[in-house]
C-alpha cells in the first residue's frame, strides 16, 4: 500500500517535472499558440521569435531582435524542453533576426532563403560599428553580445523547401520583393500555423526599399491566406489570424487607389507625397516610413 | 647534451606523427584521398561510394555507405581522421545502398536531400521489417551493423538547388531530374572543382533505367555537369575519375539514341531492336542486364512518350 503512495507520488513529481510550463510562467513575452508553439513577441513592435518544440528538438523561427532577447529565448527554452535547439530559420537576414544566430548556433544548423548570407556581410561591410554601438548602449547588451561572431546560414534554399524535424513539417516558401534580400514563410501546415516574416506587419507602416514593391507583396499576402492558417505570426508585431492580410490588403488597396487618382491627373510624385493622407491609419507607427509607401505606390501605379 | 637533443628531437617527430590525422591510407584500403580532406570509400567496387569531407566546422558526408556495415567502417574512418563530428549527411539519392546507414550518423548529423526523398523512403519496401531482417542475416556483422537501425527521413528537402556552407566549404546542390531515383541531387564544390554525380552516370556501367528515367533529362544533366568543369568527378557507384567519366557516358547515350532512332525510322519494334542493337565500346561494360531498359528509355524518347 505504501510502495503504492510512494509510486503514485513518484508518479505525479515526475509529470510536473516534465510537464511544459504554461507560457505564463516563462515571462510575459511569451505566449503559447499551440501546443508545443510558442512566440516571444518582441517590445515596442521589435521582431518576433517563434519557439516550436517538436520530439527531436527545438526550431526557432528568427532569433530575437537583439542578443539581449536571443539570452531571454534561449533561457526560456530551457525551461519549456531539456531538448537543443537543432535549427533556426531566418524569415530574414536583417540585423533584428540574425545578430543573436551565435547564441544558438552552435549546435542549430541556420536556414535560409538564398542570399541572406550575401545581405548579412553586405550590411556588416556597410555599418562595422553597428554592433559596438549596440553592445555599449547597456551593461546588459554588452554582457548578452559576451561570444559574439557573425553566424552565417549553412543552408540556404531557393523557392520552397521542407524542413522535417520529429513529428513536425515546415514549410519554406521564398517570398520576392517583400521586404528584404531573403525572405522566407514559414509554413506548418498540420498546426496551421504560418509566420508570415515581414511581408505585412501589423498596425505599422512597412519600410520599402528600392527592391521591395507592392504587387509582390499583395501576391506574397494572397498566397499566404490561401494556405488557410489558424495563426499568423508577423515578422514584428502582435500575431493574429488572417484578418493581418485583410488589413494590408486594405490598405493598400487605398493607398493605390489615391495614389493612381493623382498620378492620374498628372501630378508629379512630390505633389502626390504632400497631397496623399490616409486618416483611416493615424493611429499606426513608424510615420516616417509614410513617404516611402506613398513612393513604392507611384512606382506601382505606374507600372515600375 | 647531443643524447638530450636526440631524444628531444625524437619525441618531437612522435608527438607530430601522433597528432597528425590519419592518411587516406591509414583509414584503410578501401578509402580514396581525391583532394585535400576529402576521401572516398567503397568496399567493393560499384557498390555506392561514401564520402567524408572534413571542414573547419565538422565533416560532410556525401551517402552514409552501401550497408550499415561501411556506414560504421565510414564512422570509424572519421573518428581515425579527427574528431569532427559529422554535422551534415548529404544524399544523392533515397534508395536503400545510400541511405540506410543514416542512423550511424543521425542525430547529430542533420541529413539533406532533394524534395521527394522523404515520400520515396517511407514507400518503398526496401526499408521493410521482413527486408531488413533479410538483410540482417547475411552475417553476424550484418546483424550488429543494424542494430539500432531506424529509418531517419532527411530533415532538408530543398526543390530545384540549394547551398550549404560549412565552415570554409560550399557546397551546391543541384536537383537532377528523371536520371536515377525519385530525388537525386548533385553536388558541387565550386572552390575545390569536385563533383558527386550521384548516380545519372557510371563507369563502365550501364544504369539502370525505371520508367520514369529519361535519356533526354540524363543528357540535360551531364551536360549541366560538364559546364561546370570539374577536376574530379565522383559518381554515385564507380571508380571516381575525371570530366571522362560525363564524356563518356554522354557519347554513350548520344549512340544510343542514334541506333534506336535508325531502327524506328526502319519500322523495327522494340524487341528487335533490344535483339539487334549493339554500342559500340560498351563490350567490357558491368550490369549487361540493364541494357534492355537501357534501349527500352531511348525507344521512350525517340517516341516522345
Amino acid at each position: 500500500m505504501k510502495l503504492k503512495f510512494f509510486s503514485a507520488l513518484f508518479a505525479v513529481a515526475l509529470w510536473l517535472i516534465a510537464a511544459p510550463l504554461p507560457a505564463q510562467d516563462l515571462g510575459p513575452q511569451i505566449k503559447k499558440f499551440k501546443d508545443g508553439i510558442y512566440v516571444y513577441v518582441g517590445k515596442n513592435l521589435n521582431s518576433n521569435c517563434g519557439i516550436v518544440v517538436t520530439q527531436e528538438g527545438v526550431v526557432l523561427i528568427d532569433s530575437g531582435h537583439n542578443p539581449t532577447d536571443s539570452r531571454a529565448i534561449a533561457d526560456a527554452v530551457k525551461k519549456i524542453t531539456p531538448l537543443p535547439i537543432r535549427f533556426l530559420i531566418d524569415t530574414e537576414p536583417h540585423p533584428d533576426h540574425t545578430t543573436g544566430h551565435f547564441v544558438f548556433s552552435p549546435p542549430a544548423t541556420i536556414i535560409a532563403a538564398k542570399g541572406a548570407g550575401e545581405s548579412m556581410l553586405a550590411r556588416d561591410k556597410a555599418d562595422p560599428d553597428r554592433n559596438r554601438k549596440l553592445a555599449e548602449s547597456s551593461p546588459e547588451m554588452r554582457a548578452a553580445f559576451e561570444g559574439y561572431r557573425m553566424v552565417l546560414p549553412h543552408v540556404e534554399y531557393r523557392d520552397r523547401m521542407t524542413l522535417n524535424v520529429g513529428e513536425r513539417t515546415f514549410e519554406l516558401y521564398y517570398m520576392k520583393n517583400v521586404h528584404s534580400e531573403a525572405d522566407s514563410a514559414v509554413w506548418l501546415p498540420k498546426e496551421r500555423v504560418l509566420f508570415s516574416a515581414s511581408a505585412v506587419v501589423v498596425e505599422q507602416f512597412n519600410v520599402f526599399r528600392p527592391n521591395v514593391n507592392i504587387p509582390d507583396i499583395l501576391a506574397a499576402a494572397k498566397m499566404m491566406k490561401a494556405l488557410n492558417p489558424e495563426s499568423v505570426i508577423p515578422g514584428h508585431g502582435i500575431p493574429g489570424t488572417t484578418k493581418i492580410f485583410d488589413d494590408s490588403e486594405r490598405y493598400y488597396a487605398l493607398l493605390l487607389e489615391r495614389v493612381g487618382k493623382l498620378a492620374r491627373e498628372g501630378k508629379s510624385l512630390d505633389e502626390i507625397q504632400k497631397t496623399v493622407k490616409m486618416p483611416e491609419y493615424d493611429g499606426w507607427a513608424t510615420k516616417e516610413r509614410y513617404p516611402g509607401n506613398i513612393e513604392a505606390a507611384y512606382r506601382a501605379v505606374q507600372g515600375k | 647534451m647531443k643524447t638530450k637533443f636526440s631524444l628531444a628531437v625524437y619525441l618531437a617527430a612522435l608527438g607530430l606523427w601522433l597528432a597528425a590525422p590519419a592518411s587516406a591510407q591509414d583509414l584503410g584500403p578501401h578509402f580514396k584521398q581525391v583532394k585535400d580532406g576529402i576521401y572516398v570509400y567503397a568496399a567493393v567496387l560499384n557498390e555506392a561510394n561514401s564520402t567524408i569531407i572534413r571542414t573547419s566546422d565538422g565533416v560532410v558526408l556525401i551517402d552514409a555507405g552501401q550497408s550499415p556495415k561501411d556506414s560504421y567502417v565510414v564512422a570509424a574512418a572519421v573518428k581515425k581522421l579527427g574528431s569532427d563530428p559529422v554535422r551534415f549527411v548529404i544524399h544523392t539519392e533515397p534508395h536503400p545502398d545510400h541511405v540506410m546507414g543514416d542512423f550511424v550518423f543521425s542525430p547529430p548529423a542533420v541529413v539533406v536531400a532533394a524534395s521527394g526523398a522523404s515520400a520515396s523512403m517511407k514507400q518503398s519496401e526496401s526499408f521493410s521489417p521482413a527486408r531488413i531482417e533479410r538483410e540482417t542475416a547475411k552475417s553476424p556483422e550484418m546483424r550488429d551493423a543494424f542494430k539500432g537501425f531506424r529509418l531517419v527521413p532527411p530533415h532538408v528537402e530543398y526543390r530545384n538547388r540549394m547551398t550549404l556552407t560549412v565552415g570554409e566549404r560550399t557546397f551546391e546542390l543541384y536537383y537532377l531530374k528523371n536520371v536515377h531515383s525519385e530525388a537525386d541531387t548533385a553536388i558541387w564544390l565550386p572552390k575545390e572543382r569536385v563533383l558527386f554525380t550521384a548516380a545519372s552516370v557510371g563507369v563502365k556501367r550501364f544504369g539502370n533505367h525505371r520508367p520514369f528515367v529519361s535519356i533526354p533529362d540524363t543528357l540535360d544533366a551531364i551536360r549541366m555537369m560538364q559546364a561546370l568543369k570539374p577536376e574530379v568527378v565522383i559518381p554515385g557507384h564507380g571508380v571516381p575519375g575525371t570530366a571522362k567519366i560525363l564524356d563518356d557516358m554522354e557519347n554513350y547515350y548520344d549512340a544510343l539514341m542514334k541506333g534506336v532512332t535508325a531502327m524506328v525510322k526502319q519500322g523495327k519494334s522494340l524487341d528487335e531492336i533490344k535483339k539487334e542493337l549493339k554500342v559500340p565500346g560498351t563490350e567490357d561494360w558491368e550490369g549487361k542486364d540493364r541494357f534492355p531498359n537501357n534501349i527500352e528509355a531511348a525507344y521512350r524518347a525517340v517516341k516522345g512518350n
